[in-house]
């Protein structure tokens, strides 16, 4: 069925922009001397541009063989780092202010989801509309991962758009009463308001992105634009493999 | 919209000259929301598949649900049948952006209050003139098929969820922080119950029923869902009547579990979760996700969420067992 080109328009100007802003990133890091995320910049490029190539053909750099093969070098990266990760909490060689395995395990999705769209899709012949059409034969039989992927990507987007609630501006810090200072004997509370830790919380009970001391994890760059890079790239992505269902 | 302060209940102050939310990790009430933000996420995702473009989404999804309503219902959901088929693009994309925005409210903390009250609204309006109060006055409705409409149930859910706290230091579940344990209670029943009775109206007691519903849905599926249908619609043949008792009979009984002890309540709980699972499989075949039409998940992945905040709590620690222990670990 014909999709609005206005859409997919869109869809691949968001992406070429967060593949800039990554490629900007990548630059300023290296000027300031090994950056967390650079993997992640990286694949957010590779992804990003290979989904506004998807979604407008004329924007596609690459043939679809280099992509596949990007993609699948990106999901094996991913999984080694993952692997190692796991190796190196058992052994205690990974800092606690190194990311979750999740960190991981979302990449290697969004690897793997860009493969598959490479891999189960038609390719059109030619112009402007999205070069992407839901799969035929063997592959409509495997409509269940597509789904698995989405599921996944947008819960992440979402997560993520919790993780950015920790950068919200309070307004009550506009009105400051020193008997309101202490926050934990305080009446009923909303959600996010009980004070027992969980995974995310490090040992002093401060955000994920504040180092352990003595780890080897550093402060990350513009975490706001880059937790936006990733909502935006998941979303995109769902949207796209849901064309695929 | 709701600030900050009134969000989480009470006046926070930073101790640090930085002007940010005091930081805390999900717990099970916020995990349950992000949920919900994903499940809106994901319907504002399908409301731009290519059919929801086309006058078609109008014409031959919405005008439909009016079939068998009363008049006043029934022209109403016409006549925004009609609005929706003549500016399908400028609608859907309305449509879209609106889920998205609930989705983006949830999942951020400073607007969670005043996102869960719109989507109160916005299910309300969508279960009106979207889906003919999901077949309800019609006697159309049918459980497994998915009625009340899955957009009513994630109103429900979205009170369920409200940040708030009424029922003490030690609620039963998450459900009851929100709204209380008595109220938590009733719209347990009442949900299930209705379910229950759902599940006997009109064609459901018929012997071909539920048959003729799972064979019908194969069309446009994948050929493992197809042929996934063929077999369940086989073993329903002729055996519709018995079926929807014992359907009605399960429901009946995960409806008064509210009133039961913790073990028979979880026990029940997490049976409410597998059978919503099932229906969801085999009688809503996932939405229809995978026939390119779907507007939403329904039913079942939003029973089974409702159900989940249902889930009894173990009893709170006590004062006495707390020193218990911290002496224990002293010891150690």
């Amino acid at each position: 069925m014909a999709h609005p080109t206005w859409l997919a328009y869109t869809f691949a100007v968001v992406m070429v922009a967060v593949s800039l802003y990554c490629v900007a990133w990548l630059i300023a890091a290296r000027r300031r001397n090994g950056q967390n995320h650079v993997d992640v910049n990286v694949a957010h490029v590779a992804m990003g541009l290979g989904m506004a190539g998807t979604l407008v053909p004329r924007l596609n750099l690459l043939p679809d063989g280099v992509w596949e093969a990007l993609f699948i070098a990106i999901a094996l990266w991913f999984s080694g780092q993952g692997v190692r990760f796991v190796t190196g909490r058992v052994g205690g060689g990974i800092g606690a202010g190194s990311h979750g395995v999740t960190h991981y395990l979302i990449h290697l999705v969004m690897a793997l989801a860009m493969l598959y769209m490479y891999l189960a899709a038609l390719p059109a012949a030619t112009g402007s509309g999205m070069s992407m059409t839901a799969p035929t034969g063997t592959a409509a039989n495997f409509v269940g991962l597509p789904l698995l992927f989405v599921g996944t990507l947008l819960a992440s987007a979402v997560w993520q758009l919790d993780g950015l609630s920790r950068y919200a501006p309070s307004r009550s810090s506009l009105v400051a009463a020193p008997a309101a200072m202490d926050t934990s004997s305080a009446g009923p509370r909303g959600s996010w308001e009980h004070s027992g830790k969980s995974q995310g919380e490090n040992s002093r009970g401060e955000e994920p992105d504040s180092p352990e001391p003595g780890s080897c994890a550093q402060p990350s760059l513009a975490p706001r634009l880059e937790m936006g890079c990733h909502i935006a790239m998941c979303i995109t992505m769902g949207y796209m493999l849901i064309l695929m269902l | 919209m709701s600030g900050t302060s009134e969000a989480v209940g009470t006046t926070q102050i930073q101790p640090s000259t930085s002007a940010r939310l005091p930081w805390r990790p999900p717990d099970e009430r916020r995990v349950l929301q992000l949920v919900l933000a994903t499940v809106w996420l994901l319907d504002g995702v399908l409301q731009l598949q290519p059919i929801m473009f086309t006058r078609q989404f109008g014409a031959d999804m919405l005008a439909p649900t009016a079939h068998g309503n009363p008049s006043p219902l029934a022209h109403s959901v016409l006549w925004v049948s009609r609005v929706i088929s003549n500016h399908s693009v400028g609608t859907d994309a309305a449509f879209a952006a609106i889920q998205i925005l609930l989705a983006f409210g949830i999942a951020w903390r400073p607007t969670v209050k005043a996102a869960l009250a719109a989507s109160v609204l916005w299910a309300a309006l969508v279960w009106w003139f979207g889906e003919g109060l999901g077949g309800v006055i019609s006697t159309a409705a049918s459980t497994v098929g998915g009625a009340p409409g899955a957009v009513l149930i994630y109103g429900v859910l979205a009170v369920l969820l409200w940040p708030v706290d009424r029922a003490g230091q030690s609620p039963s579940s998450t459900a009851a922080r929100a709204v209380g344990e008595h109220a938590a209670r009733l719209i347990w029943v009442v949900l299930w119950g209705v379910l229950a009775c759902f599940a006997l109206l009109g064609a459901n007691r018929s012997a071909d029923g539920l048959h003729d519903l799972v064979a019908g849905m194969s069309s446009g599926e994948p050929p493992w869902l197809a042929g996934l249908d063929r077999h369940a619609a086989n073993v329903l043949d002729h055996r519709g009547l018995s079926v929807s008792i014992t359907l009605a009979v399960v429901l009946g009984i995960i409806a008064l579990s509210a009133y039961m002890p913790r073990g028979p309540a979880r026990a029940l709980t997490a049976v409410a979760v597998v059978l919503c699972v099932v229906v969801w499989v085999f009688g809503q075949n996932f939405g229809e996700i995978f026939s390119g039409g779907a507007t939403d998940l329904n039913t079942g992945p939003i029973l089974a969420l409702v159900a989940l905040a249902y889930w009894r709590r173990g009893p709170e620690p006590t004062p006495a067992s707390e020193g218990r222990r911290d002496l224990a670990m002293e010891a150690a």
